[in-house]
């Protein structure tokens, strides 16, 4: 009995914490290159979940397809909230807690803008078409297709994403705006393309998490804000700089999410209804014991 | 004399004060131009506004005969005017390497259209690699490419950002202190590494120095600054026989 239900949290461990990945590697890559704790990210997954579905609705049911339309539509999205809000913000030198407020304002706007479409064309709670199927039964693990299209994508993903920033120009461009924004201007870099491509692929990959989350459940306009707060649980424990750290991070939380949660149901009798409660205690307990999160421990370990 | 940098009556405030008062200055091609006065004269805010991370109040500042004062910071360093700061400012989670790219100007790799087709730009990127090499060499630093820059000395820094600032093909390059907080055998060592590159590179420099021995030593002109006007220039043996420049810097 415990093991089908071990084996069962572990694959939902898994495939959860790719997504929480690829969700904050873009909310890490805002918050460094463009110095803007975004929680309209939320709203970016709920946009790139919504942009899968219709497209699976109407032209096509070939993943690969759904995915580059959520990318796409997510990515525009950032883009827009990038130009017509927080760009002006910033000009007018407001501080990151305006911003972060503005975010929050921009993500409410997405979604009850979302909620209107939904309402209008009664989209609440649909989903995507494209059939499950079971690819490997072996009792008790059992593995969907979904779960091989979520969890390589998301690992690609951070991959590509890691190799642009580390092998290329343009990603030497974006750790120097991370790293020294005033410094970076000085340089000549062209710092507004720059971030404006930075917003592009944090809204993408938002999109195409958002995506491959509508895969596995029902599409509603909360969806995005109801995720948001294990995914800012998984880069304040990733230490807000490093990719890896927030990788890590981000399996860490989902598995404590699920198979942690699994386990104290199991043998203290903890309800699940105490799994929202997960992330907030991973953001108090990084907050007060290692507020550099786990990126400082590698640090502190490599310099040893 | 073929003048690079002209300022004419350029004044300027921080937060309401009038830190730049009146500023006319020419620099011609070439030239080592040093700038000295007292603490808080008024000379890293002269380089700044040249720079561009601040706008005059008034008055106007020509490279090259074209008016800079209204634009970006980005845009003054891409018409060719360099900068080194006083606290070394590098990107210190990158290595040595990497900061003496970057700015390197229209890198093939840098759009994003192009920056996934690796083939596109590995060539260049290798070439600028080689230059970024010769770069560090003039300063000696060739041996510590794959450093991280926070792992460098203090010194080390200071001439990285040197080298760093010849990388983007610039014409004048605003030094301020290059040798602050370095040793004074290689305060020297920094100073002749800067005329050996006007020379070769046909460089002009704008230097802000406090080590008035060693600038004499290398500097054409020396502008003198005071409560943010300028005091009086000349050469360097002009300057330092005069009585009034010798009563502002008391103990000089």
């Amino acid at each position: 009995m415990l093991d089908a239900l071990l084996v069962d949290s572990v694959v939902r461990s898994i495939q959860t914490g790719s997504l929480y990945a690829l969700m904050a590697i873009g909310l890490t890559l805002t918050f460094n290159v463009v110095r803007l704790p975004n929680f309209a990210h939320a709203e970016l997954i709920t946009i790139g979940a919504y942009a899968a579905l219709l497209v699976s609705m109407g032209i096509s049911t070939n993943v690969p397809v759904i995915l580059l339309a959520a990318f796409i539509a997510a990515a525009l999205a950032a883009v827009l909230s990038h130009r017509l809000v927080f760009r002006p913000l910033e000009r007018k030198g407001s501080s990151i807690y305006t911003l972060m407020l503005a975010s929050f304002a921009v993500g409410m706007i997405f979604r009850y803008i979302l909620f209107l479409i939904v309402d209008t064309y009664s989209l609440f709670d649909k989903r995507i078409q494209v059939p499950v199927e079971i690819w490997i039964r072996s009792t008790p693990l059992i593995l969907t297709n979904l779960f091989f299209w979520a969890v390589p994508t998301s690992i690609v993903l951070v991959l590509l994403l890691t190799l642009l920033l580390r092998g290329t120009g343009l990603g030497r461009e974006m750790r120097a705006l991370a790293g020294n924004f005033d410094l970076a201007r000085v340089m000549g870099i062209r710092v507004e393309r720059v971030k404006m491509l930075t917003w592009f692929l944090a809204g993408g990959l938002a999109g195409v998490a958002g995506a491959l989350w509508a895969l596995q459940t029902s599409v509603n306009p909360t969806m995005g804000w109801l995720v948001i707060l294990s995914v800012v649980a998984a880069t304040f424990l990733g230490g807000m700089t490093s990719f890896v750290g927030t990788i890590v991070a981000a399996y860490i939380v989902s598995f404590s999410e699920n198979t942690l949660m699994q386990l104290l149901n199991y043998f203290l009798g903890v309800d699940f209804g105490f799994k929202p409660a997960i992330p907030f205690i991973i953001i108090l307990a990084v907050l007060l014991f290692r507020p550099d999160g786990i990126a400082a421990l590698f640090q502190s370990i490599r310099k040893r | 004399m073929n003048a690079i940098l002209t300022l004419e009556n350029v004044s300027a405030d921080l937060g309401g004060m009038l830190v730049i008062n009146d500023v006319s200055m020419s620099i011609p091609v070439g030239q080592i131009v040093g700038l000295i006065g007292p603490n808080g004269s008024g000379k890293s805010t002269l380089l700044n506004l040249i720079g561009g991370t601040l706008r005059p109040l008034r008055g106007s500042i020509a490279f090259d005969g074209r008016e800079i004062s209204r634009l970006k910071p980005d845009a003054i360093f891409r018409l060719g005017i360099g900068r080194a700061f006083q606290d070394p400012a590098l990107f210190v989670n990158m290595s040595v390497l990497d900061n003496t790219i970057l700015p390197i100007q229209g890198q093939r790799g840098e759009t994003p259209w192009n920056a996934p087709r690796r083939h596109l730009w590995v060539h260049e990127e290798q070439g600028n690699a080689l230059s970024a090499q010769d770069a560090l060499a003039q300063v000696n630093l060739d041996g510590h490419t794959r450093k991280l820059a926070s792992d460098l000395s203090g010194g080390q820094m200071k001439l990285l950002e040197i080298a760093r600032s010849t990388m983007g093909a610039p014409r004048l390059l605003l030094l301020d202190e290059p040798t602050a907080g370095v040793a004074p055998r290689l305060a020297r060592q920094i100073f002749e590494q800067i005329n050996e590159m006007r020379h070769t590179l046909g460089l002009t420099f704008l230097i802000v120095e406090h080590r008035l021995d060693i600038l004499f030593d290398f500097a054409d002109t020396v502008y003198v600054m005071h409560q943010g006007g300028i005091l009086m220039h000349g050469t360097p043996d002009a300057v330092a026989a005069d009585r009034q420049v010798r009563e502002v810097y008391i103990g000089y």
